[in-house]
């Protein structure tokens, strides 16, 4: 039994990848590459920058494809060690999401050292400016966006939305180069593979509440701001001899109040009540500007299609829905219900001139 | 051997070829429903493995010994194959399959030929740390799977179900009837019923993650999931450290198939050494390993539902007949 147990185990460290045959460089020479930017001008272009501000080895070079531009960089590399399997962010430039990042999903699908799991940006301009940038800790501010709940979308996500409805929705950012800053600006619809447009910062909310989630903090016009904090929707269709011809989205809406104006008393039952309809309101033109947005841009980036078919799968085999071709063009009409749950601790503000 | 540890060793064979068929099969069948198909086999694998049990074993005849021994060598060579070429694809340290049957015969050829019970007492301390691995990866699997791409029904016909069923269901009979063969122990009625359980959540897990139009695409999703999950952002890549301890229920299950096979061509061909019966098992296995390697497209179509086909037969052969093979 002890030698079966021996026997097996020594087997089992051989299969997991460590390796004895081939020459490896030794660890303290190999340099984790924590964000890639990729572009596209005369073949792909690909920059990397490694470990923390300081320490950073920031290269970048072209190849015909990505893989090869990977394999270029790796011969380049001052360490000579770049190891990919860290990759935390890619980059990807504007015109590398024009032409199409279909391929770049395949070859991080079969790579053995990226992973789908990584976040994917669409970087408004040139990825390699900001990668490249040594006044820039590229990956320190991507790290830190993701984790105060900016919006992020990993490759895997993106193939899943491709795959469902043909059409995605990346974060997008813009380089502030004087300032040394990436900030969000809104989502990048891509349609077909290709970059088709954006979304604007705005609007981008409405994909949150359409995917059951809050988080955005709204300012109301009548001096109020408040916090969506949960979120229903749901989707109908019309349907006219198999067809759609017009589909509702209704959305549900809880919220809980920030911040008020100090003669708004939420306590009082009308005051709240025009705070909550003016939230719908807000809510809707958002929402109903996301949906225009990506019917404009002929992508049904927020997979209402798919909503559709898993509203009613039988009805939409049955039909001749023709999604793809009438999207564009469909009323969609949208309804919110908004109401507010909660003021935190506070009820009204504290006033200021005291009644004694 | 006591029973716990005939069960664990029943497990682990099963627990082999499970991540050969699950989910792909299975999403192929019913897409994000696939888990359905799994849960089908469960009460059925149940209500056999409660028959099996009634069952006493006898020592079969020389045709039905025949037939048991090419139906076990043609299963070495298919798992000696699926399992090499797995850790190719997973691992690829050596980016050959090879080297890896190499190494998988080496291990379990003079496993195949020590002692029955050290088999069944190896297993008992292998599956807790196969299981214990598997969970913590499909734990931190958890945070990331998407329920509504688990409740797609569009694809769920009768038909399709049973397809999707076949492969686990098949799975579960060869833990049951393999001990039986290997040693005449009977495992635990719960064996094939917990084995298609966990058929069913490792598929879900994996399709709640990565959806089915991806699944259908890749050759190994389970080690695809498990790449791309992370525990509490501490652990990643957990995919490596699964694919080196799966090397247990598959030395497991390589063992005792070479052993079954050389038992049976033994009683079949009338030869008393058990050691030069193992040996022709394994030299079997090894040239129907290297035929599936270079005839992988037409033959893996083939071979993979006539051993599915067989197993059923033999786990109804069990239950069915008076003398039940041993």
């Amino acid at each position: 039994m002890k030698r079966m147990a021996v026997l097996t185990l020594a087997l089992a460290l051989l299969c997991s990848g460590c390796s004895v045959w081939e020459a490896q460089p030794p660890l303290e020479a190999v340099e984790a590459v924590q964000t890639m930017g990729v572009d596209y001008g005369d073949g792909v272009r690909v920059s990397v920058c490694t470990g923390t501000e300081d320490s950073a080895e920031r290269i970048d070079d072209t190849g015909e494809t990505l893989r090869v531009a990977l394999d270029a960089l790796r011969d380049r590399s001052q360490h000579g060690g770049l190891f990919y399997g860290h990759t935390q962010y890619l980059l990807l430039g504007e015109d590398f999401a024009r032409a199409g990042i279909q391929e770049l999903l395949d070859f991080v699908g079969r790579s053995a050292e990226l992973r789908l799991a990584t976040p994917v940006y669409v970087l408004r301009g040139t990825a390699a400016d900001a990668v490249l940038d040594k006044e820039l800790d590229v990956t320190g501010q991507l790290g830190a966006m993701e984790r105060t709940g900016a919006p992020s979308v990993t490759a895997l996500e993106t193939v899943d939305a491709f795959a469902r409805s043909g059409a995605a929705l990346v974060a997008a950012l813009t380089y502030d180069c004087d300032a040394k800053a990436l900030r969000p600006d809104g989502c990048a619809v891509l349609s077909d593979g290709r970059l088709a447009g954006y979304l604007d910062a705005r609007d981008e909310a409405a994909v949150a509440w359409l995917n059951g989630a809050g988080g955005e903090s709204i300012a109301l016009p009548d001096g109020a701001t408040v916090t969506v904090t949960n979120c229903k929707a749901r989707i109908q269709a019309d349907w006219d001899d198999g067809k759609i011809t017009a589909v509702t989205l209704t959305l549900q809406a809880d919220a809980a109040v920030d911040q008020l104006k100090e003669d708004l008393t939420v306590t009082d039952e009308s005051v709240r009540r025009a705070l909550e309809q003016a939230l719908a309101r807000e809510m809707a033109q958002r929402t109903a500007a996301a949906v225009h947005c990506t019917q404009a841009l002929r992508a049904d980036a927020l997979g209402l299609g798919a909503r559709l078919f898993a509203a009613q799968p039988i009805r939409w085999q049955r039909g001749d829905p023709d999604w793809s071709k009438r999207f564009p063009n469909v009323p969609v009409t949208v309804t919110v219900r908004a109401h507010i749950t909660g003021t935190q601790d506070l009820t009204d503000p504290v006033p200021q001139e005291g009644s004694a | 051997m006591t029973r716990r540890q005939t069960n664990a060793a029943a497990f682990l064979v099963g627990l082999s070829p499970l991540l050969h068929v699950v989910p792909s099969a299975q999403v192929k069948a019913l897409g994000g429903a696939g888990w359905l198909g799994c849960a089908v086999a469960l009460p059925v694998l149940l209500a056999l493995g409660a028959g099996l049990q009634k069952r006493t074993s006898h020592q079969p005849g020389r045709l039905m010994s025949f037939a048991l021994a090419v139906w076990l060598g043609l299963s070495a060579a298919a798992v000696l194959h699926g399992c090499a070429a797995r850790y190719d694809t997973a691992v690829g340290v050596f980016r050959s399959t090879v080297p890896y049957a190499i190494l998988l015969l080496l291990t379990s050829v003079p496993a195949a030929l020590s002692r029955e019970k050290a088999l069944f007492r190896v297993s008992e301390i292998f599956l807790p740390i196969v299981l214990a691995l598997l969970a913590v990866g499909l734990l931190s699997a958890l945070r990331e799977v998407h329920p509504a791409r688990l409740i797609d029904l569009s694809q769920v016909t009768l038909s399709a179900t049973l397809r999707a069923a076949l492969p686990v269901f098949a799975v579960g009979c060869a833990a049951l009837v393999l001990p039986r063969v290997y040693a005449g122990v009977q495992p635990g009625m719960g064996t094939g019923a917990g084995l298609s359980a966990l058929a069913a959540v490792v598929c879900a897990a994996t399709v709640g993650m990565l959806g089915a139009p991806l699944v259908e695409r890749l050759e190994l999703p389970v080690f695809t999931m498990l790449r791309n999950t992370s525990l509490l952002h501490t652990i990643e890549r957990l995919d490596s450290l699964v694919a080196a301890v799966w090397i247990l229920p598959d030395v497991t299950a390589l063992t005792l198939l070479l052993r079954a096979c050389g038992n049976c061509a033994g009683v079949a061909l009338s030869i008393p050494n058990r050691t030069q019966t193992t040996l022709c098992a394994a030299a079997v296995a090894a040239s129907g390993s290297a035929l599936i390697l270079a005839r992988e497209q037409t033959l893996t179509p083939v071979i993979d539902p006539i051993l599915a086909l067989g197993a059923v037969a033999i786990a109804l052969a069990c239950l069915i007949c008076k003398h039940a093979p041993t």
